[in-house]
Parts: structure tokens; C-alpha cells; sequence
């Protein structure tokens, strides 16, 4: 006889799990899935379910590229047992690893809206369209690879040369933390919008961010960074 | 060490000077590049006045300079042969190279990268440069009367430098006396008269000219042949001869 409760592993998992009733309602939804309830998502998750659920009681995996925010998903499980309850289970897709040992070699603390601002001129000698910067100019200054970040942010851009309005946000995302180098640090999230952009992946994107353990979402039409906001070298 | 000042009125300097006084405190990388002689070193210089510069063509140097120092001006950059065996990670490198276009290896190595546009591509810099160097050239020469001087008969091709030896040549042009004039001939003619025929090669020096200033100031062949006294046929085989439009 197994003694574990099991539940606890459900509500701690790192991919979120929600329980539908059979009218739509969010009946139970573990810590992972907060954010999405959070998103007000839960009705597009009940369609989801309702389209992928199995013909009979019983489960079904069907691999599928989900985006909300900046969670991305490769799969998902719908799952249900009797006709009042419907679950769905989905799976996080990993994201690049950073390693153990993190030097914070060549990081120095900086005004990113200065930093950011200078890689925006830049920037507008090539890109004549439309631009707007929203940002928060109290935030404190935080440690990063200066010329590092700059590279990161000139591939951003060029790869919105092709726009004709380009949007950039810069604020410190609420509620999420992101654990680099087992230590636990703010997120600082700088979204690049824009109704044109070329080329969607970008190997050279990727690679400078994991450089500088930033999180990078490459989508359609915007580029997300989530990076550490690391406010001293201790 | 003299305060080095930088002069542009050109929109397309105006982006470089803004990107570099936002990332003066910065410690990122930048390149210029462009034509040599447009100018890239005096502008980083002026920003810059206190890095230590060194010439890339210098490899010994450059290489001690590295070990030194965290930040440094490097020019002439472009004759760098292996950038990645320099070692520039973690060093504010500022450098100044003569490319057209820099390549992509270059690239990766310089978060701003700035072309310094030449001086063709910045006529309002050319009028204020010409006014410039013409009052710094008059003074030099000890010349006094108001001199106009042509921006069409300047010498853009190597910038800075063209632009200062045509200017330099225009202003003696425009000041010369006739017996300025005839001492130049009688200089270039004692070092290259020689042949069975120079009368009717070395006479062009002074028939071409006088030809065409005739004709530009008084517009008419006729009107021309008056003015200098020759049959009419005379001149317009004169015109043909020395093939002039």
C-alpha cells in the first residue's frame, strides 16, 4: 500500500493542472495554473479540453505549441472519468538551462533605461517608422554585461527594421521570480512589439541571451526578454 | 592635452554625436567607420579625451596597450587581421576603421557600430568647413581681400584632405598677380620646354585659357573674336583645335 499523497505533488507541479466542471467552471486549479487563471484564460482552456478530450472516459496526449504571455506549452493531457469533470493537464516546454557556477564577470550596475535609450538611437538611424518607449525611469539600477546586452538588443531591433510601428516596454513583471544560479531574483521584462518583423527564430538572439541568462520569447510579432533584475554582485 | 572640439551641422552626424553622448558612460564597444579622412577620429576624440589612443598598425603596441588598459581608442583598426586572438571581451574598445562596410565578424564585436558618413554626404559641413579653413588659410597667407571661392572647384574625394589642398590651391589661384602668372610659366616652361615642336605645344597654356574665359564672359564667338582681335574663322579653329566645348 502506497502511503504518499500524491495531491501534493499535483499542486506543487511545474506545469499546471486545471479541473473544469461540465459547464465550464474552474473547480481546481494547482499553484502552476494560477497565473493562467490569473490571465482570465480559463474559458479558452475549456474549449481546448472539450476539443482535444477523448471519445470515452480516459485521457488523451496530443502534442500542440501553446503561447500564454510568456508560458509556452508543447503538449497537453485532457483527462475525465465521469461526466461532471473535465482536467486538463499541460506541459511547459524547458527552456535553456543556465549554469551552475555563474561568474557575474564584466556585469557592472546600470541605468537600463540609459542603456536602453542609447541602443534605441541607434537603432533610429536605421528605422525611421513609428516608435514608442514605455518604461518606468525610477527603476534602480541593476547588473548587467553592458556591451553584451547591446548586442543583444541591436539583433533585437534589426529584426524589426521591416516594421512600421514598433512598441517597447520595459517593466518589472509582477509575481514571477526567476531562479538563476539557485538564487532567486525579480524579473525585469522588456517586451518588443512590432507589426512586422522578419525572421521568427534567430539563433543569434538565443545565443546572446542564454549569454547573458536572459530568457528570450521569439514570436511573431514581438520579442520578450526576461532578465534577472540582479541589484548587486553578493 | 588641447580641448578637441567637433563641428558637424549634418542631421546624418547628428544620430552618432546623440548615440555617443547617451553611451559615453557606458561601457560597451563602439566602431566607426567610413572614409578615411571624414573626420571619425577627431569626433572620439572629442568625446573621449582622456583614452589612450593607439594605431592598430602597430600590433606590439596595440597588444601592450590591451594588457594595460580597459578602455582605448584603437584607429586604423581595419588592418587587424584576427580580432578574436586580441582579446577585446571585457574592454571598452572604441575603434576608428576605414571600411566601407564592416564585415560580420567585425560585427559581433561592437555593440554600436556608427558609419561616419563622407563629406559629400554632408554639403551644410563643407560650407562651414570651407568658411573654416578659408579664414584659417587667408590668415596663414597674409592674405587680406575678400576671396570668393567656388564649392564646385573643391576636391571631396579624399574629404578633409582633398578638401584643404583644393582650398589651399583655389586661394593662391584667386590672389596671383600677372607677374605671379608669368613667373609660374617661366618655372614650368624652364623645367619642361624641350622637342622640335613647342611653340605650338606650350602656346595651349595660354590660348586655351584665354579662349575660354572669353567665351564664358562674353557668351558669343563673334562678340570674342572683337574682344581679342582675330578673324572670326581663326578663332573657331582655335575653339577646334584645342577642343573646346
Amino acid at each position: 500500500m502506497i502511503l504518499t499523497d500524491f495531491r501534493f505533488l499535483v499542486e506543487n507541479n511545474n506545469n499546471p493542472l486545471l479541473v473544469f466542471s461540465s459547464g465550464g467552471k474552474v473547480k481546481y486549479f494547482n499553484d502552476s495554473a494560477e497565473l493562467l487563471v490569473g490571465m482570465h484564460l480559463s474559458h479558452e482552456l475549456f474549449k481546448l479540453a472539450v476539443t482535444y478530450a477523448p471519445q470515452n472516459f480516459g485521457s488523451r496526449t496530443v502534442h500542440i505549441d501553446l503561447t500564454y504571455g510568456t508560458d509556452t506549452f508543447c503538449s497537453i493531457t485532457v483527462f475525465y472519468e465521469n461526466e461532471d469533470e473535465l482536467c486538463i493537464y499541460l506541459y511547459r516546454k524547458s527552456h535553456a538551462s543556465f549554469s551552475k557556477n555563474w561568474v557575474l564577470d564584466g556585469y557592472s550596475p546600470t541605468d537600463i533605461n540609459l542603456l536602453l535609450e542609447a541602443n534605441i538611437e541607434l537603432f533610429k538611424m536605421k528605422y525611421t517608422n513609428k516608435l514608442t518607449l514605455f518604461t518606468d525611469y525610477s527603476l534602480p539600477k541593476l547588473q548587467i554585461q553592458q556591451n553584451s546586452f547591446s548586442l543583444l538588443l541591436r539583433s533585437i531591433f534589426d529584426q524589426c527594421l521591416v516594421a512600421t510601428r514598433v512598441d517597447i516596454t520595459l517593466k518589472v513583471k509582477i509575481g514571477e521570480m526567476m531562479i538563476v544560479d539557485d538564487k532567486r531574483y525579480p524579473i525585469l521584462m522588456l517586451i518588443v512589439d512590432a507589426d512586422k518583423k522578419s525572421d521568427e527564430s534567430n539563433p543569434v538572439i538565443e545565443k546572446l541571451a542564454s549569454k547573458n541568462h536572459i530568457l528570450a520569447y521569439i514570436r511573431e510579432y514581438s520579442l520578450i526578454l526576461d532578465i534577472p533584475y540582479i541589484m548587486s554582485k553578493d | 592635452m588641447d580641448k578637441i572640439n567637433f563641428f558637424s551641422h549634418s542631421p546624418l552626424v547628428d544620430g552618432i554625436v546623440k548615440g555617443l553622448t547617451l553611451s559615453k558612460s557606458l561601457f560597451v564597444s563602439t566602431i566607426i567607420y567610413g572614409e578615411p579622412h571624414s573626420g571619425k577620429l577627431t569626433l572620439v576624440r572629442s568625446f573621449f579625451p582622456k583614452s589612450y589612443i593607439v594605431d592598430a598598425n602597430n600590433l606590439e603596441r596595440l597588444k601592450q596597450a590591451l594588457e594595460s588598459h580597459d578602455e582605448l581608442i584603437i584607429y586604423n583598426f581595419e588592418v587587424i587581421q584576427s580580432v578574436d586572438m586580441l582579446g577585446l571581451e571585457n574592454k571598452r574598445i572604441i575603434a576608428i576603421a576605414n571600411y566601407e562596410t564592416p564585415p560580420p565578424s567585425i560585427e559581433m564585436h561592437f555593440a554600436f557600430i556608427y558609419r561616419m558618413p563622407p563629406l559629400r554626404e554632408r554639403i551644410e559641413d563643407v560650407y562651414y568647413f570651407l568658411e573654416m579653413f578659408l579664414k584659417e588659410f587667408k590668415n596663414d597667407l597674409m592674405i587680406e581681400e575678400s576671396v570668393k571661392i567656388d564649392i564646385d572647384h573643391l576636391d571631396l574625394s579624399q574629404n578633409f584632405k582633398s578638401l584643404k589642398i583644393s582650398l589651399h590651391r583655389e586661394l593662391i589661384k584667386k590672389t596671383l598677380s600677372a607677374q605671379d602668372i608669368e613667373e609660374i610659366l617661366y618655372d614650368y616652361l624652364y623645367k619642361n620646354l624641350e622637342g622640335k615642336n613647342g611653340y605650338r605645344e606650350y602656346l595651349v597654356l595660354y590660348e586655351k585659357p584665354l579662349i575660354e574665359a572669353g567665351l564664358k564672359k562674353f557668351k558669343s564667338q563673334l562678340k570674342l573674336s572683337e574682344i581679342l582681335g582675330v578673324n572670326r574663322n581663326t578663332l573657331r579653329k582655335k575653339i577646334h583645335e584645342h577642343d573646346i566645348d
